[in-house]
């Protein structure tokens, strides 16, 4: 039987997302060491991560294959807004699963959480252009640039790249229903 | 309208505090200060301003506390930070706003400074000789009443007066 909740399917065809639970700390854990993740390098001790994991958001999951239930990456909300029913989607992926369309699916079945099961009316991603051109042309197909947060984030090399805030809302809910092959299953706009 | 403090969170006077609250309600704020539906409280406000590095406090005549500008999020790697502000909603402040940011970009040795203006603030700093460079745009991004969204606006200040 199909997982759910507040009514949503959290099953893809290659992919499923679990709340975040402690058994899934050592994949994560393993997967924050990459090199590419903000965490390589920092020396972030496994309890420290574990504090930071828990305290990052109040709703967060994490991203299962199906075949092998490996844990590959999380997907969690940020800046949650309940007046403006707004949140930002933070995500991670193994570096294994970079490049490669169907791991995305995690995401996407996230964001139709957030809009269905949460209600959120507006879904943000903040991604360097780097970030950007890993994930295809997926977010630049599906959501709208609104801001470029110039030289926001030191490079390895001393530079400074830009941030970029894409956004998607809940009149785009019919490109989540396709992300996911999926028939329009109608606008969700209140 | 007068300025005090401009340094790391001055002290407030009980009736500094009092004033502050019960303006706050029909205050022009920064997102950071929006009540967003909540009822001011002395906690409340104490929690929003506790997140600011620096802050200047808005006096009138009686020089009693009329409103707050403060800068927050200060970010030393790139050298950024973000303007919070509690403003009274008559009287212009556009001045005292634009002598803040020049002097906190300069006393902080900040290359930027982010200003947010939610659509129904922006007169806050209409006018301005400032060059205040639009960064980003997001669309109907805060509620601001029933079915009544409104835009963010992100601009940057980086120092530079715009050019007549």
């Amino acid at each position: 039987m199909t997982a759910t909740a507040l009514g949503v399917g959290l099953e893809g065809r290659r992919v499923r997302l679990e709340r975040m639970r402690p058994r899934h700390v050592a994949e994560l854990y393993e997967i924050a060491q990459s090199p590419g993740w903000p965490l390589a390098g920092a020396g972030l001790e496994p309890e420290a991560f574990v504090e930071q994991l828990w305290s990052a958001s109040p709703v967060q999951f994490s991203v299962l294959r199906k075949d092998d239930d490996a844990v590959i990456g999380f997907a969690r909300g940020s800046k949650w807004d309940q007046r403006s029913r707004t949140i930002e989607v933070v995500f991670g992926l193994a570096p294994g699963s970079w490049h490669m369309v169907w791991p995305l699916e995690g995401i996407v079945i996230f964001c139709d959480y957030l809009f269905r099961g949460l209600g959120m009316r507006k879904i943000y991603f903040e991604l360097r252009p780097s970030s950007l051109d890993a994930l295809g042309s997926g977010v630049r197909r599906m959501c709208t640039r609104e801001w470029v947060k110039r030289g926001d984030v030191r490079a390895p090399d001393g530079t400074f790249e830009d941030v970029e805030v894409w956004a998607l809302t809940e009149w785009d809910a019919d490109l989540v229903d396709r992300g996911l092959g999926r028939r329009s299953s109608g606008s969700i706009a209140r | 309208m007068h300025s005090t403090g401009g340094s790391v969170l001055p002290p407030l006077a009980p009736r500094d505090v009092d004033s502050l609250l019960s303006a706050w309600p029909r205050a022009l704020t920064c997102p950071a200060w929006r009540l967003r539906g909540e009822s001011p409280s002395p906690g409340l406000f104490g929690e929003i301003r506790s997140g600011a590095a620096h802050e200047q406090v808005l006096r009138g005549d009686a020089d009693l506390a009329l409103g707050l500008l403060q800068i927050g999020e200060v970010d030393t790697t790139t050298a950024s930070a973000s303007l919070g502000f509690l403003l009274p909603p008559t009287g212009d402040a556009t001045a005292i706003v634009q002598q803040f940011l020049v002097d906190m970009l300069a006393r902080l040795a900040l290359r930027r400074i982010t200003v947010h203006l939610d659509e129904d603030v922006l007169g806050v700093l209409s006018g301005t000789p400032l060059a205040l460079h639009s960064t980003g745009r997001m669309r109907g991004h805060t509620r601001v009443g029933v079915g009544r969204y409104v835009d963010r606006h992100i601009f940057e200040f980086t120092g530079e007066v715009a050019v007549p």
